[in-house]
């Protein structure tokens, strides 16, 4: 993503607010930003237009021992540069935007109440509240941070890409694929659907030219639960089948595959058509990243097909037995720079998780299989995913197996017992037992 | 239908060309910078737009040039 220039972050692009957004330009700038308007300046000069600026912005002007100005602005200013970081009072102020309002301070994207589950899981206590106050204190202020406000999808691009104006200072009522949605969400998603990574393509979708909302309906703003613990719960999530059906789209894949109809056969649609997705190895808190290798952030392509542990109300997949997975970046000793050396139960939740990569393709490595070698027909579909055959070797990297695991412990650090890393996510992986329907065909 | 007075109507109709005018030059001099007579000569106004806009940036960037006080175009 380009940074925008500076003067693309404060300059409306007209030559009056009103000229782009009459009707917020008629509630008037101070009454959302706060500030002195209007102010008036002793002369042209720029030592007093730059005093009234300190004056209009609401902070006192710097003088140093010989009486010359000093052009510093400080960090704590009268105005605000994001109104909606206080949503109840600005975007709300005269019940302009009431209901969305008091929705929004409930939503996933403000309060990130799957990611507060489980560092309160991790923690050995019961919810959020009840965690240590540095741990709290250090996920609002870092964490939490990114998550989210009005103007940062409606206004501008996020704060964790410095912020600048989308289209001047215009409101839009649906934000941005690229500069609001994967600015956050871009490592993942983002690089993912756009086809960024080495050796894949975009998205089918992406490449239909189909941008974020044309699958996902649900309300981000939320519906006003509290009490989510995983951001699955979401009512109105996409799901493959909303568009594409069993009936409409029949083969020998699906029909052996589809889910629900068996424990073992059921895959998640990700499991034959995702390309291969980022996994990570470490995190950080406090600027530190926490990690064995000496680079700091690791980030690394694989693809794993493990067992499904959704068990969520709504859940997109939770009819599926196998699902891919992504390893995430959650390590025992995370939080260290908080002043919190481990996470004392750190191992109550999988560091395997469900994953919903964004990079959909009719034809990936795991289905292409009848089509590239004419010597296989669709009765052979199973060659490429099965752990039998003559691609037996190559297909069984694909899975999440013990074994995996016990390679990776000593990735992982802050960990007293190697083997906790194994105990947190046994449950994800296969092993031996293995359904037998798997290793034949 | 009631009629306006003649002269009634002709008042007010220059009344509005006034306050019209006075619009007008209002407007204009809703720029970045704009003199404040009852400040004193030198002394000028501050508004948001008046340094917020791209209008005030290309007008300000020309004063900072020494080119002039020439407005630019917004848009």
């Amino acid at each position: 993503m380009v940074p925008l220039e500076p003067f693309e972050k404060v300059f409306i692009n007209a030559a009056t607010y009103a000229e782009i957004d009459p009707n917020h330009a008629a509630v008037g700038c101070v009454t959302c930003h706060g500030g002195t308007e209007p102010v008036v300046a002793a002369s042209e000069a720029r030592d007093d237009l730059w005093v009234a600026m300190a004056r209009a912005h609401e902070f006192e002007a710097e003088y140093d021992d010989q009486g010359v100005l000093i052009r510093r602005k400080p960090e704590v200013k009268g105005v605000l540069r994001d109104p909606s970081s206080q949503a109840e009072s600005n975007c709300n102020g005269a019940g302009c935007h009431a209901q969305i309002v008091a929705l929004n301070a409930t939503s996933m994207h403000t309060q990130l109440w799957g990611e507060k589950h489980k560092v309160a899981l991790r923690a050995g206590v019961s919810s959020f509240a009840e965690c240590p106050q540095a741990l709290q204190d250090g996920h609002t202020t870092e964490c939490a941070t990114c998550h989210t406000t009005c103007g940062q999808c409606h206004v501008s691009r996020p704060n964790g890409v410095h912020g600048g104006f989308l289209n001047s200072h215009l409101f839009q009522r649906v934000p941005d694929m690229e500069n609001n949605c994967t600015a956050c969400h871009g490592s993942r998603v983002g690089n993912d659907f756009t086809g960024h990574h080495e050796g894949n393509r975009p998205d089918v979708h992406q490449e239909l030219g189909y941008d974020c909302f044309f699958c996902h309906k649900e309300d981000l703003h939320g519906d006003g639960r509290t009490d989510y613990t995983s951001r699955y719960e979401v009512d109105g999530l996409p799901q493959c089948v909303d568009c594409h059906s069993l009936a409409s789209d029949d083969n020998l894949f699906h029909a052996y595959h589809w889910p629900g109809d068996s424990e073992e056969e059921g895959l998640s649609c990700h499991v034959c058509h995702s390309q291969p997705y980022a996994n990570c190895l470490n995190c950080h808190s406090g600027g530190v990243w926490s990690s064995a290798d000496p680079e700091g952030y690791t980030e690394y392509m694989d693809f794993r097909i493990g067992r499904n542990t959704g068990s969520w109300a709504n859940h997109p997949v939770e009819r599926e037995e196998w699902v891919t997975v992504r390893h995430v970046p959650v390590i025992k000793d995370g939080y260290r720079e908080w002043g919190l050396p481990s996470q004392p139960a750190w191992s109550a939740f999988e560091t395997w998780e469900y994953a919903s990569p964004h990079n959909i393709q009719r034809f990936t490595p795991q289905t292409e299989i009848a089509l590239t070698n004419p010597a296989y027909g669709m009765a052979d579909c199973w060659m490429n995913c099965h752990v039998q055959g003559p691609n037996e070797m190559e297909n069984a990297r694909r899975f999440l197996w013990m074994s995996h695991l016990d390679s990776l412990k000593s990735s992982v650090t802050g960990l007293s017992d190697p083997d906790e890393y194994i105990r947190a996510n046994r449950h994800v992986a296969v092993d031996d037992s293995i359904s037998q329907y798997w290793n034949r065909h | 239908m009631v009629h306006p007075h003649p002269a009634s109507s002709s008042w007010s109709c220059g009344l509005s060309l006034v306050v019209l005018a006075l619009l007008l030059l209002s407007c204009e001099r809703i720029e970045p910078v704009r003199q404040a007579p009852e400040m004193g000569a030198e002394s000028v106004v501050l508004t948001c737009e008046g340094c917020h806009t791209t209008r005030a940036y290309l007008r300000r960037l020309a004063i900072d040039d020494g080119s002039g006080s020439g407005g630019g175009g917004g848009g």
